[in-house]
């Protein structure tokens, strides 16, 4: 192929365009796509690269979405886009391309280009914008509707740009002028090129994804998103998506330099395209105009092969009129290459003789398929077309209609009168459109049969599939091994499984089985179809949501305070939470050790304000809570608090945290970090669903309070030091007391007597953004007693040693509050959410997993958490007895020690386990209590003296 | 992507909302064997389903949704009331 010196309506031969193409520096025009600009830029490129599985060449087949070979990776510096379909991508100053037709590479580089999202909502949604959909998206302008039409290639016409048409007694070029100078110029019409519809969505949705900074020069991409997501939800959907053009197969039917006829004559018109000499090999009239487009334009044409017998079609007629050659019941059996491995000649069969025909470009059809995937993502269905050999659509789904080619009706003035019809009825408007006329002639029927037997009987070299390289014999041979259904047969040869999804390569191969097996085309049908409808990139479905969006972080209000205290940070859900505050010159191991020490034997201080956090009020709240909790709530006085626990229906553990009673008609509830919103709508759709007529309501109100534990035996000096007026001896205020007194200066706050390591600890909430003076009066007023910050590493050992249990660590889906060794919270007779439930499990325990406490046999060997503990080593299979849930080494008790969910676990303690660990180690535990340390909780209350 | 009619906000995406359990209401006396079709049993019928959804994006009321699962038609949303009072069958 080469480019003429004139024509090309497409193309600005005013300016050129430079771009790099495996490494050399070529040139195109302005209006180009990468396709005709390789395509124009000469022989040595015709070769796009070597297919997967048979290694032969290939070239562009198609002009649009046929396309099963040409694609290309595209730099974007400093990453590269994989498998971009060089017919869809215009060409811009300075594009630089590979041609890797198989398969993308990926580029290790994180992509810095954005990619957006859009929500946009119409009256009427046009999907192509061929005469069809372009004859829906005027009528629906003209009425005046919010019309979004969209089309993948890079500018509106459809087949009206491949050819020489005529509407209204005028080129087709001016009415599509006029028509789209009209749609752009109306207010609530959107026009988009680029943009293909990939997805459906349920009630009258679309997906479309738009090449925006994608298709431009880097230099004038700006903040431009390289491609958008639109997200559409339309009143009524016109699919006026066309057809695809059906390949001919025959033996070596792959080279570079065979293409679609209707891609053949698309190249011409629009990019000056033109083979030196082209052959044409048809089935149907339609692929005649090729003939014509090059016999108009000067090229030679060496012969039109027809398959079927001689017939009466205008077209054919106009081709004889012309004198070109045209050999009926006649065959292409088989084509040659040149040196560069690009098609140089074909061998004909005609009248019983074989000969050779010298060519550069054979342009094959043997006819078209409606484009039908938008319709069958949904569940939309199909019907065999017996004149067409093909499938056409049968009723559209509800709020959508098809329009133009797509319906198997393949004239011009079907596709006007069509699209303006449905885009009518859609709309709801009354009366018919009137449909201008056009220059349809009539046409023969196609032939039914699309595939050439090869003349030596090897049909390894006939091609189906061009990207999977899926050829006849492959599928003969899956036909043949029993696999008479197409979706066997895709899977046993892969054949519409490439890039091109099966487009046009499994109508060809449906086809072939239903030859082989000997079934009606009709019975057979086609493999089913799945969105997108062409691949797109991961990151346009992240869109924005992507890197530091991917999730919000959240932070606490002391989060500075941490930071400048040098504190190592650690994700806990969506919050940051500070790990350890680690000194110069310790290690990991000695911060956490320094602060565990700190928290037992003096004072130390914790950030707990991640805790959700529950206001419950109303008369009604008591009742409520009571209802949901395992534990008696409604009896908890005033001023204090209680550890409880939420279970599901069946009889798991929801969640546990302590509850506090502020007043008679509300109660502070806390849950685990991360679980409040969990807990408060558990809660609400029981007071929706359950007990509607009950007073109560639920606000999360995790983030209205920043809560600081002070923990340790000199806790109570440093809290009487900050909070002078509150009564803290014993007697006044002893555990699990709630209190409000003036803390660090700041009125009502709440101090509960509430502890997660054992020791006297209090846990001080204030308003959230009053916690950094709290925070800082606290480190102030405990320097002299060595006041000590501590994080999540060292809260964790505090709570392992005391075998506090964290819900979704220490507890899995099916653990009971008696699995948990919680059974003396379940009260006899009070109704709670669960207690069905666990009268059918707790009197059958017996192999149920079970929570206890482990101490490592080597102490300074840390079990990892998740691994799973034997009673039998010995070769695999062994029995799992259970896992470790937790497990820290504990400077307390200088041993590694944690917990454990174990079968029968309770009625095991002193037993031996053994934990077969990654590395190869085999690791000995011994059972025991969970409660590891001062398991009297005699620590609790603090120094008798104080 | 679902467009659910919200009856209190109209109509929503999916994003916008939680698929609830089914609804089904909860017995004051049951058989061990009749707790457990509560608990774990579903029908799944090939037409209309009544679901329980809740709208978090919205106005966080639970919602009763009738849905064709052949054909994801939503066939019709209502405010959840308070079950009957009779055991189901």
């Amino acid at each position: 192929m080469k480019r003429l010196p004139d024509g090309g309506l497409g193309i600005d031969r005013t300016r050129p365009l430079a771009f790099t193409w495996n490494g050399t520096r070529l040139s195109g025009f302005a209006g180009d796509t990468l396709a005709s600009a390789l395509l124009g830029a000469g022989v040595r490129v015709r070769v796009l690269g070597t297919s997967v599985s048979a290694g032969r060449p290939r070239g562009i087949m198609s002009a649009g979405l046929e396309e099963a070979t040409g694609f290309a990776q595209v730099a974007r510096a400093p990453v590269e886009e994989p498998l971009v379909r060089t017919t869809a991508l215009p060409l811009y100053e300075g594009l630089s391309a590979q041609g890797r037709i198989v398969k993308g590479a990926l580029v290790p580089a994180r992509d810095p280009s954005r990619f957006d999202w859009r929500y946009a909502h119409c009256d009427l949604l046009v999907v192509g914008a061929g005469p069809a959909g372009l004859a829906a998206a005027l009528e629906g302008a003209r009425a005046g509707a919010r019309v979004i039409i969209a089309d993948c290639a890079p500018v509106v016409g459809g087949t009206l740009r491949r050819e020489a048409r005529r509407i209204d007694g005028a080129p087709a070029e001016a009415w599509l002028a006029a028509v789209e100078h009209e749609l752009r110029a109306a207010p609530d019409v959107t026009v988009l090129t680029g943009t293909t519809a990939v997805m459906p969505l349920d009630q009258n949705g679309m997906w479309l994804a738009q090449r925006v900074g994608g298709a431009l020069p880097e230099a004038a991409r700006g903040a431009r998103p390289e491609q958008r997501l639109w997200q559409v939800r339309a009143q009524a959907i016109v699919l006026a998506t066309g057809t695809l053009e059906r390949p001919l197969v025959f033996p070596d039917n792959d080279r570079p330099g065979i293409m679609l006829a209707g891609a053949a004559r698309h190249y011409l018109r629009q990019y000056a395209l033109a083979p030196a000499r082209g052959v044409l090999f048809t089935a149907h009239d339609d692929a005649y105009r090729t003939a014509l487009a090059w016999h108009e334009a000067g090229v030679s044409v060496g012969a039109v092969i027809d398959l079927r017998p001689p017939g009466k079609g205008a077209l054919r007629a106009a081709v004889h009129a012309a004198g070109i050659r045209v050999l009926n019941e006649a065959q292409v059996v088989g084509t040659d290459a040149d040196a560069h491995g690009a098609l140089c000649a074909v061998q004909v069969r005609a009248g019983g003789a074989m000969f050779a025909l010298e060519t550069d470009l054979l342009a094959t059809s043997a006819g078209v398929d409606p484009n039908l995937h938008l319709h069958l993502h949904l569940g939309g269905t199909s019907t065999y077309d017996q004149r067409l050999g093909t499938a056409v659509p049968s009723a559209p789904l509800p709020g959508q209609s098809l329009a133009g080619a797509v319906t198997g009706r393949l004239t011009l003035a079907d596709a006007l009168a069509q699209g303006a019809t449905t885009a009518r009825a859609a709309l709801g408007l009354a009366g018919e459109a009137a449909a201008p006329p056009t220059d349809d002639v009539d046409e023969d029927p196609p032939g039914l049969t699309w595939q050439v037997p090869a003349p030596d009987g090897d049909e390894s070299r006939s091609f189906v599939d061009l990207h999977r390289d899926a050829t006849v014999a492959g599928i003969v041979r899956a036909v043949d091994a029993g696999a008479t259904h197409v979706e066997h047969v895709k899977r046993y040869t892969l054949v519409g499984t490439g890039v091109e999804q099966g487009r046009v390569a499994k109508v060809l191969a449906a086809a072939l089985v239903a030859a082989r097996a000997g079934h009606p085309a009709a019975v057979v049908g086609t493999s089913g179809s799945r969105p997108p409808v062409e691949p797109i990139p991961f990151h346009l479905v992240a869109g924005r949501a992507q890197g530091p969006r991917f999730e919000p972080v959240r932070t606490t209000a002391l989060h500075a305070e941490h930071a400048a205290l040098g504190a190592v940070f650690e994700p806990a859900g969506q919050w940051m939470r500070a790990s350890r505050y680690p000194r110069p010159g310790e290690t990991a191991d000695d911060t956490v050790r320094r602060e565990v020490r700190a928290a037992r034997t003096g004072v130390a201080l914790a950030d707990v304000s991640t805790l959700g956090k529950l206001d419950v009020r109303g008369p009604d709240a008591a009742w409520v809570l009571d209802q949901l909790y395992v534990t008696p709530l409604a009896s908890l006085p005033e001023g204090k608090a209680r550890y409880a626990v939420l279970c599901h229906l069946d009889g798991s553990i929801l969640d546990d945290g302590v509850v506090m009673r502020t007043g008679a008609h509300r109660y502070f509830v806390t849950t685990s970090t991360g679980h409040a919103a969990a807990v408060a709508e558990w809660m609400e759709e029981w007071l929706q669903t359950e007990w509607p007529d009950k007073r109560c309501w639920v606000t999360p109100v995790t983030e209205q309070f920043t809560t600081v534990a002070v923990v340790g035996p000199a806790s109570r000096t440093l809290l009487a030091h900050v909070a002078p007026g509150l009564a803290v001896d014993r007697d006044t205020f002893p555990f699990l007391a709630v209190r409000t007194a003036t803390v660090a200066g700041i009125a009502n706050a709440q101090v509960a007597r509430v502890s997660f390591s054992g020791e006297l600890a209090y846990e001080v909430s204030v308003p959230w953004h009053d916690g950094p003076a709290l925070w800082r009066a606290l480190l102030a007023a405990g320097a002299p007693l060595g006041v000590t910050p501590y994080g999540l590493d060292a809260l964790q050992v505090l709570r392992i040693e005391k075998g506090y249990l964290i819900v979704g660590q220490d507890t899995e889906a099916l653990t009971t509050p008696h699995d948990a060794g919680l059974g003396w919270m379940v009260p006899t007779r009070k109704a709670f959410v669960g207690r069905r439930s666990l009268e059918r499990i707790a009197p059958r325990a017996a192999g149920r997993a079970q929570l206890v406490g482990f101490r490592s046999h080597d102490p300074e060997l840390v079990i990892p958490e998740g691994a799973a503990l034997t009673s039998a080593l010995g070769p695999p299979p062994m029995p799992i007895d259970g896992h470790v849930s937790s497990s820290r080494y504990s400077p307390t008790l200088a041993c590694a020690l944690g917990l454990a969910l174990v079968r029968d676990g309770r009625a095991r303690l002193g037993e031996v386990l053994h934990a077969p660990l990654l590395d190869g180690r085999v690791a000995s535990v011994t059972l025991v209590d969970p409660v590891h340390y001062d398991p009297e909780g005699a620590r609790r209350d603090g120094a008798d003296h104080q | 992507m679902l467009r659910i009619p919200c009856p209190h906000c109209g109509p929503r995406d999916e994003v916008e909302f939680r698929h609830a359990g089914s609804g089904v209401p909860l017995p004051e006396h049951a058989t061990d064997e009749e707790w457990a079709r509560v608990l774990y049993l579903r029908d799944t019928p090939l037409g209309p389903l009544t679901e329980q959804w809740v709208h978090v994006h919205g106005c966080r009321q639970w919602i009763h949704v009738v849905r064709d699962t052949r054909t994801h038609a939503i066939v019709e949303t209502r405010p959840v009331s308070a079950p009957p009072a009779e055991p189901t069958s």
